[in-house]
């Protein structure tokens, strides 16, 4: 997993602010901000707006006419066409309100798909939500407008975890909803049937959409950093099992490890971007891994 | 076996084991409850390791708590006992009594050292390990119980010096006697430690007699240790006896000497030798004398073979000798000594009662026959005996002293001349043979030679011969010397002779009936005067020749004659010539008749002069000495009508007690012989003092546990530190 650099926007400090819509505008903007090429360049001839060259844009896009006016470089910028419509499909599962420090899975979960979402729609993308644990709970089909922006965010603003996992169900069930090619991100900590959730996820590609998988694992779920012997409690079944972390430490990360690597290895053989995502990873360094997969769609 | 220590006030420690235990409980904590995304990785993860951990800190758990056990078992300093019976009393001083086995098998040689020698060296270093204050007394043994220090003492130098001086007996192995006094010793002792120490060649003699309930003063309590010195497959061959009957000028005599062969294997050409040397021409420590004969011979494993070996004397007189195989490791059985007579042939002097006109019809016939069945012209073979036939007139005039043995056949005249002259053949050791007939008148017989005749003589009995009616021989004693060779039946049967005429007779208390006729009838009676050194008196109560029996007629009568000489011949020599004495022997010497000398000195085979009293009472006259303790030729000298007179002995071991066999008691038997007694065998002489420190203090162990605590402690190191993998 790539670890986030620093000045990279940290969840907890995301966390602190108050709305979603601010949390998902601080994430993105900070994200453009740091970014030294447009993410907007659109495909369309409609001239959007100019915005001050910043290095590493593509000095064919700069305005000649207005530098010659202001003695200032300047790009043009255009509405873009997209026929791209989202799906984010946020894990809303018991497992997911799991949290070692600060933030839940859910929490990162939520604020990445505001942040995505947010991302999207300024891109002229359509964008839809679907928050699910056996099933799918909530259903927000995609749209460009930006009052679409509020509806997302006020679902993800009030999300809470709630039951067990049901990946596989979920997926198949929003295949019902997805009739033309877009882009699916799946948000989840993948605690299920490892075999169906990836046979769900290849259903995906072989319908011609992208994916985009962001594995949201805690880093207590990662190290196992418990000292003492301890009850475990299952978030999901309940089930309790006598833990001894010192001792079965080892054990247990390479068994996670080699559950990450299936897929990982999976997703690769299918074309499918996989992103494992620490919660305390920044997020906009989630966005990245987004926006890597958006160009391909281009 | 069993566990003491010898600082066991250190024991108090021993909760210390505990603490593991304690400190596993004490730090178990109730474990918090938390709730966690999935256990189910959790769950996998745990199935092996958990289980593989909680082993192994089970076994961390055990091994600290039995690293903390021996360390509190080393500051108490464990000692190991295999024998819990030997164990002494902590802090007691022992009592010890040490036997040595001195008889003649245990100069038996290995390596250049006898065993008696190893044996001392051993009870050297038994009295070295002593502890302050233990105690100790020391005894040879062999048939007799010889004390070196004969009382429990402390004091080590006395126990040294006395252990030092020690000697090799020539005597046989008799342990039941020395066991029983160390038990009467160790008796004695208030010690609660006390042991028997015995160092011997096991020799499977000298264990006669013994078991739990022989020894009167056996003490289970006492613990009984054997040093065993014997080395398996010994070989050893002993000269058991040599035959040297007394020899007569005239014939090649045979000395026939018995070899045995002790040994496991056959041995074939075995070198024997025979040394004779003339009685006046011996000196002592010089008495191999000139080799007369040798010869090779072969020998069965286990079995006694006869080596005969011919010699003539050139003289009469007394010949000192030796028979002597190739030495081997026990040497002292080597040889046999022994003492012989060569004489003249033996003078029998026949007094013919009834001389008849041709010598067949005389009384005498079948005598003479007898006593020279080889005068013939055709035999070349000459006769050991001289025969001279005189009537009772002629008797006067014959020199007495020239005979051995005078029979009177049937004579009838009983003179003065007679009686005196048979009183004091008698006395000065001859023997003389009354045969009876028709001329003897029973009074007169009884008061002429009652003194002499052995029987008081009744009446004439007589069988009618045509009816068919007489009498044969009932009793015979097989014992006497002339009868033995009639015991295996080789040389005739007695009984079958038929009496017809005989006196009956009234034997008297100190007479002896040999052989006697069917009825209780004494046909033979032997009798002796009650005078010290005198001859010995047959008197046959029927005729020897055929008027009153067909005795003479039968091929008995010859053997029975001849034996009857021999034997009374022998009785003129004071001694039986062919007798040898046995070392541990107490020596009775007759001088025979006359005055005694004051003392006589006797010269031991090493040289050693020493003085003794001669005694006189009624039944011996002579000296009394001993127990001779070596084998080999002891000189006897003294002066008698004012010459020196020279004696000689033979002396040599008791080789049919079967000390010679060196097969050892078995372990096992031995065992069985103490069944209530501690007892144990101790056979490597290297680590002795080893064996016997642990068997009565035990082993101390803390070196083992040492090794065990550094074991465990690495042990723990390992499982409680595993390398992390990188």
């Amino acid at each position: 997993m790539q670890e986030p650099k620093k000045g990279y926007i940290d969840p907890l400090i995301v966390a602190k602010l108050s709305t979603m819509l601010l949390r998902a505008r601080f994430v993105v903007e900070g994200f453009i901000a740091g970014l030294h090429q447009s993410p907007y360049r659109g495909f369309s001839l409609e001239f959007a707006q100019h915005r001050e060259y910043s290095p590493g844009d593509e000095t064919r896009h700069v305005d000649w006419k207005v530098y010659g006016r202001k003695d200032k470089y300047f790009v043009k910028q255009y509405q873009e066409e997209t026929n791209l419509k989202g799906y984010i499909l946020l894990d809303r599962s018991a497992s997911m309100g799991y949290m070692s420090k600060g933030i839940t899975k859910l929490q990162y979960g939520s604020y990445l798909a505001a942040s995505l979402a947010y991302l999207m729609l300024r891109q002229q993308d359509s964008v839809g939500l679907a928050t699910f644990d056996e099933k799918i709970k909530k259903y927000i089909p995609p749209r460009q407008s930006k009052g679409h922006l509020s509806l997302i965010l006020e679902e993800l603003e009030k999300l809470v975890s709630s039951s067990l996992t049901g990946i596989n169900r979920s997926l198949r069930e929003l295949g019902q909803y997805t009739k033309r090619r877009g882009l699916i991100i799946l948000i989840s900590d993948l605690l299920d049937e490892q075999e169906k959730v990836l046979n769900a996820l290849k259903y995906f590609r072989f319908k011609k959409h992208e994916v985009i998988v962001f594995h949201l694992l805690d880093p207590a779920e990662l190290e196992l950093p418990f000292a003492d012997v301890l009850w475990l409690e299952d978030m999901e079944n309940g089930k309790r099992v006598l833990t001894h972390p010192e001792i079965i430490r080892e054990k247990y990360k390479n068994i996670l490890e080699e559950f990450v690597e299936t897929y990982k290895l999976n997703c690769l053989r299918s074309d499918i971007d996989y992103c494992l995502i620490n919660t305390k990873t920044p997020l906009d360094f989630a966005l990245g891994a987004y926006l890597a997969r958006r160009k391909m769609l281009r | 076996m069993n566990i003491s220590f010898l600082s066991p006030s250190f024991l108090w420690g021993l909760p210390v084991v505990s603490i593991p235990i304690l400190i596993h409980l004490l730090s178990r904590r109730n474990p918090i409850t938390s709730q966690f995304s999935s256990v189910r990785f959790i769950q996998l993860a745990s199935t092996t390791v958990v289980r593989k951990f909680k082993l192994k800190q089970l076994i961390l758990l055990i091994l600290r708590s039995l690293i903390l056990l021996l360390l509190t078992l080393l500051f108490a300093r464990p000692v190991v006992r295999r024998m819990p019976l030997f164990a002494q009393a902590e802090g007691v001083s022992r009592s010890s009594v040490i036997l040595i086995d001195n008889s003649y098998s245990m100069g038996y040689v290995e390596e250049g050292e006898s065993r008696f020698a190893l044996a001392r060296k051993v009870a050297g270093r038994i009295l070295k390990m002593a502890k302050r204050g233990d105690r100790a007394a020391i005894f040879l043994i062999s048939d007799e119980v010889k004390p070196l220090v004969s009382y429990l003492t402390d004091d080590r130098q006395i126990l040294r010096e006395r252990l030092e001086e020690g000697t090799l007996s020539f005597r046989p192995t008799n342990l039941l006697p020395g066991i029983s006094q160390a038990y009467k010793i160790l008796q004695e002792s208030a010690s609660p430690n006390r042991e028997i120490i015995l160092i011997t060649d096991l020799g499977i003699n000298g264990w006669q007699g013994i078991d739990g309930k022989s020894i009167k003063e056996f003490d289970p309590e006492v613990k009984f240790i054997i040093v065993d010195l014997n080395r398996e497959s010994l070989s050893n061959v002993a000269v058991s006896e040599v035959d040297c009957r007394r020899l007569t000028m005239g014939e090649t005599s045979e000395i026939s000497a018995k070899i045995r062969n002790y040994s496991k294997g056959d041995i074939s050409r075995l070198f024997v030798s025979v040394f004779i040397k003339p009685q006046d021409s011996f000196q002592i420590g010089k008495e191999s004398g000139d080799k007369t004969d040798q010869g090779f011979m072969d020998l069965k494993a286990g079995r006694e073979t006869i080596k005969d070996f011919f010699y003539d004397f050139p003289r009469e007189g007394t010949y000192l000798g030796k028979v002597e195989v190739q030495e081997d490791s026990l040497p002292c059985d080597d040889r046999f000594y022994f003492k012989t007579e060569a004489s003249e042939k033996i003078k029998v002097l026949l007094i013919d009662g009834h001389p008849g006109i041709s010598s067949f019809s005389s009384e005498t016939f079948y005598l003479t026959l007898s006593l020279s069945p080889t005068t013939s012209e055709v035999s070349t073979i000459q006769s050991p005996l001289s025969v001279k036939v005189v009537t009772a007139d002629e008797f006067s005039q014959e020199k007495l002293d020239d005979f051995s043995v005078i029979f009177l056949a049937n004579v009838g005249q009983v003179t003065s001349s007679l009686r005196d002259g048979l009183t004091s053949f008698v006395r000065e050791g001859g023997g003389v043979v009354f045969s009876l007939g028709d001329n003897v008148n029973a009074q007169e017989y009884n008061l002429g030679f009652g003194n002499l005749l052995p029987a008081e003589l009744r009446e004439v009995k007589e069988i009618s011969k045509g009816e068919k009616e007489f009498r044969t021989i009932g009793f015979q004693d097989f014992t006497h010397p002339i009868l033995k060779v009639f015991a295996a039946g080789k040389e005739g049967d007695l009984s079958r002779a038929s009496f017809y005429q005989y006196f009956t007779t009234q034997v008297k208390p100190s007479a002896k009936v040999i052989l006697g006729l069917a009825g209780d009838i004494p046909l033979l009676v032997e009798g002796e005067l009650a005078y010290p050194g005198a001859g010995k008196v047959f008197l046959f109560t029927s005729t020897l020749d055929r008027d009153w029996n067909n005795l003479p007629a039968k091929p008995v009568f010859l053997p029975l004659i001849q034996q009857m000489v021999r034997y009374l011949a022998v009785s003129t020599l004071r001694e039986e010539p062919g007798r040898t004495f046995l070392v541990g022997e107490e020596i009775s010497y007759e001088l025979g008749a006359g005055e005694l000398p004051p003392s006589v000195e006797i010269i031991d085979p090493k040289g050693k002069k020493f003085s003794v009293i001669p005694v006189q009472n009624r039944d011996f006259s002579g000296i009394e000495f001993g127990p001779v303790e070596m084998p080999g030729i002891y000189q006897l000298s003294y002066i008698r009508d004012r010459k020196w007179n020279n004696k000689y002995l033979a002396v040599n071991l008791d080789i049919e007690s079967d000390e010679s066999n060196l097969d050892k008691m078995g372990t096992k038997e031995i065992r069985k012989l103490f069944l209530a007694a501690p007892i144990k065998i101790i056979d490597d002489l290297a680590n002795m003092e080893k064996d016997i420190l642990q068997l009565l203090y035990g082993k101390e162990i803390s070196k083992n546990l040492t090794f065990l605590l550094v074991g465990f402690l690495f042990l723990e190191v390992f499982l409680a530190n595993p390398r992390r993998k990188r």
